[in-house]
């Protein structure tokens, strides 16, 4: 019964997922933190099973208006449009939506027995950590997640200090003095990253769709669903991008900072230099191109959940969320997850392996359901949206200063992200600021002087490394995707 | 997202504000409290840390933006659009915190119903057609139904306690 229970969770997560994933504008990651909203009083397996669930569903649902609208239902789908549109023009969108399903299940399996041989492997040195490596190990994520950000580095790494200065609100993990409150009650305990991050995701993407003119209309279109079951021609065709697309996908994923966006864009690079000879040439609707995009994307996935449970550091927003979400549930993804909660790590994997395989066929099934939810008018959209983050972060703690933060935070979001400055580090330090403080202070302590504590990232092994991989993300972002704005 | 030059110096602004509050903080600390800043088991230590690294960046920062916003074009049509999206924005965000106010007061039901009601009506304009009273109704149909969905999923599935 409780097993019927479980699936039945991971069931309504993906339709969820899916549903949210293909309405443009609305993200994987505000999907996950609305379904987090759902969750708080949950039992943790139940709450999991329905945020994975979300978590695939959304992932594949992005797919459905980047072939139909030419729109990336997420940014992980927006390698999917340069091939997956031109399909749709060509008479061929049930084809071309087929593929990116089929190949989508085959790269997220991958990327879960990814995840299930490297995981036990990376846990087994990550047991080797002190505070000294816990402290540099948050320290490069939060490195990866602000230099990797789109636009300027420098606005990245001042979005993650913001993010620091809001951790900071409230009790000192160690001393327990009341800090940064100015004699405000409703701040003593914290600013709640739950909260802050529905509003810098959830209610930021209220007042961006407020901006944004442009609706969609799709009529008179429907998929014929035995035509999304791609032929054994077609997958003959796409399965030897298989090769280097599924390994690409999942390798990015597993590097803190990149997600499935920047995997789907590298393995259609790859695919575009590697096959010679396409189905059709590429951009103008090649089947190649959509599996190339569509394989890693969902094999990126894997990857970013074992840096996430192995290491305890997100590689994106999605991931960061997903790690607020797991802490929220009383999991630990860090170091010792692999030991202390090893059967969650493999509960873990099961619910993905099923979340993938459900959200394949009620993506197909649920297809045209999902076409005319595109139409769903701005009008209704808006409001309903608005009401799931503030009942989501009232329903947090049952207090209202929480709604006022909630909306305050979704209001700061947009108009940083309208002057160039990302959300994401923000969102990251609220989470990991207060392991990175209380690592940094006890480190601090043992080595009895700041000059020593310096010294001692250099004289130990594991540090070191972490140190030059910080320093690699900077020089690397330096040279290759400075931005001006 | 287009990128806006004003709010790109309100941000800039933002940030300035918190890191003086927490140089504000930091010195009321010392002072008052007599708690030093700069010892190995400070509770201030880290803190200090941060805002320093956020004050040197934004310094960083308003020296290379200044150089951008200079050979920044602004184009007066989508200047005027931006203008019009920051008045949709701000009035919104006002809804919002109104809505939130009367919550606990009006109670979640009617205060979301007329909230709904409002934003709906606001944001189709343009969008349905015939007269006013019909619109309305047709409105108040769409706000009922979807106030009743929210509450019967959270208060009567999830057991959340609504206002």
């Amino acid at each position: 019964m409780e097993i019927l229970l479980i699936l039945m969770y991971i069931l309504i997560g993906t339709i969820v997922g899916l549903i949210m994933g293909a309405l443009p504008g609305l993200t994987v990651t505000m999907t996950v933190v609305l379904v987090v909203s759902l969750t708080f009083g949950w039992p943790m397996i139940d709450a999991l099973a329905f945020i994975i669930g979300a978590f695939c569903g959304g992932v594949m649902g992005g797919s459905i208006s980047a072939i139909t609208i030419n729109i990336p239902g997420t940014a992980a789908a927006v390698a999917t449009v340069f091939d997956g549109y031109p399909l749709k023009k060509k008479g061929e969108a049930d084809l071309a939506l087929g593929i990116a399903m089929f190949v989508s299940l085959l790269g997220g399996v991958f990327g879960i027995i990814f995840l299930a041989i490297l995981g036990p492997i990376i846990g087994k040195f990550a047991l080797k950590f002190g505070d000294h490596e816990y402290f540099l190990m948050c320290l490069w994520g939060l490195t990866l997640v602000s230099t990797l950000s789109k636009g300027s580095m420098l606005k990245g790494l001042a979005a993650a200090c913001f993010g620091l200065i809001i951790a900071f609100i409230g009790m000192d993990p160690i001393t327990g003095l009341m800090r940064f409150t100015f004699g405000i009650t409703a701040l003593g305990g914290g600013i709640n990253y739950i909260v802050a991050m529905i509003g810098l995701f959830g209610m930021k993407e209220v007042f961006v769709q407020l901006s944004r003119r442009k609706t969609f209309k799709i009529e008179g279109f429907k998929f014929r669903l035995g035509d999304l079951f791609p032929k054994l021609g077609v997958i003959k065709k796409t399965f030897k991008c298989f090769l280097w697309s599924a390994p690409i996908g999942a390798i990015i994923g597993l590097l803190p900072g990149a997600g499935g966006d920047i995997a789907a864009l590298v393995s259609y690079g790859v695919t575009k230099q590697v096959i010679r000879e396409p189905s059709r040439p590429f951009g103008e609707g090649a089947y190649e191109g959509v599996a190339a995009a569509e394989i890693a994307n969902d094999a990126a996935v894997g990857g970013a959940i074992t840096t996430l449970l192995t290491l305890g550091i997100p590689g994106d927003s999605v991931t960061a969320v997903m790690l607020g979400s797991f802490y929220l549930h009383g999991l630990l993804p860090g170091p010792t997850f692999m030991l202390t909660e090893r059967h969650y790590f493999y509960m873990i994997l099961l619910f993905l392996v099923i979340s993938t395989i459900f959200a394949y066929f009620i993506g197909i099934l649920g297809s045209n359901i999902m076409l005319r939810m595109l139409n769903l008018p701005k009008w209704f959209l808006i409001p309903f949206i608005s009401m799931l983050c503030i009942v989501g972060s009232y329903a947090l703690q049952n207090s209202i200063y929480d709604v006022f933060f909630m909306i305050i935070f979704g209001l700061l979001g947009y108009f940083m992200e309208k002057g160039g400055f990302p959300v994401s580090p923000i969102v990251l330090s609220l989470i990991l600021g207060s392991m990175i403080e209380t690592n940094f202070r006890k480190t601090l302590i043992i080595e009895s002087s700041m000059g020593e504590l310096l010294l001692s990232f250099f004289t130990r092994p594991i540090s070191l490394i972490i140190l030059v991989l910080i320093f690699l993300s900077y020089l690397l972002q330096y040279k290759y995707v400075r931005k001006p704005v | 997202m287009e990128y806006s030059k004003i709010l790109d110096i309100f941000s800039i602004l933002v940030l300035f504000i918190a890191n003086i509050l927490v140089f504000y903080n930091l010195y009321t600390f010392v002072t008052v409290d007599k708690i030093p800043v700069l010892t190995i088991e400070s509770p201030l230590i880290f803190p200090f840390l941060v805002a320093l690294t956020l004050l040197i960046l934004l310094i960083a920062i308003v020296f290379t933006q200044i150089r951008f916003w200079k050979s920044f074009k602004i184009d007066k049509e989508l200047h005027a659009e931006d203008m019009r999206d920051l008045r949709n924005t701000i009035f919104y965000f006002f809804l919002l915190l109104l809505y939130s106010y009367s919550l606990p007061k009006l109670h979640f039901k009617l205060s979301s119903f007329l909230f709904v009601l409002g934003t709906m009506f606001f944001f189709s304009r343009g969008e349905l057609n015939g007269n006013i009273l019909k619109k309305m109704l047709i409105l108040a149909g769409f706000s009922f139904l979807l106030i009743y969905s929210i509450y019967f999923v959270f208060s009567g599935i999830f057991l959340v306690i609504l206002p």
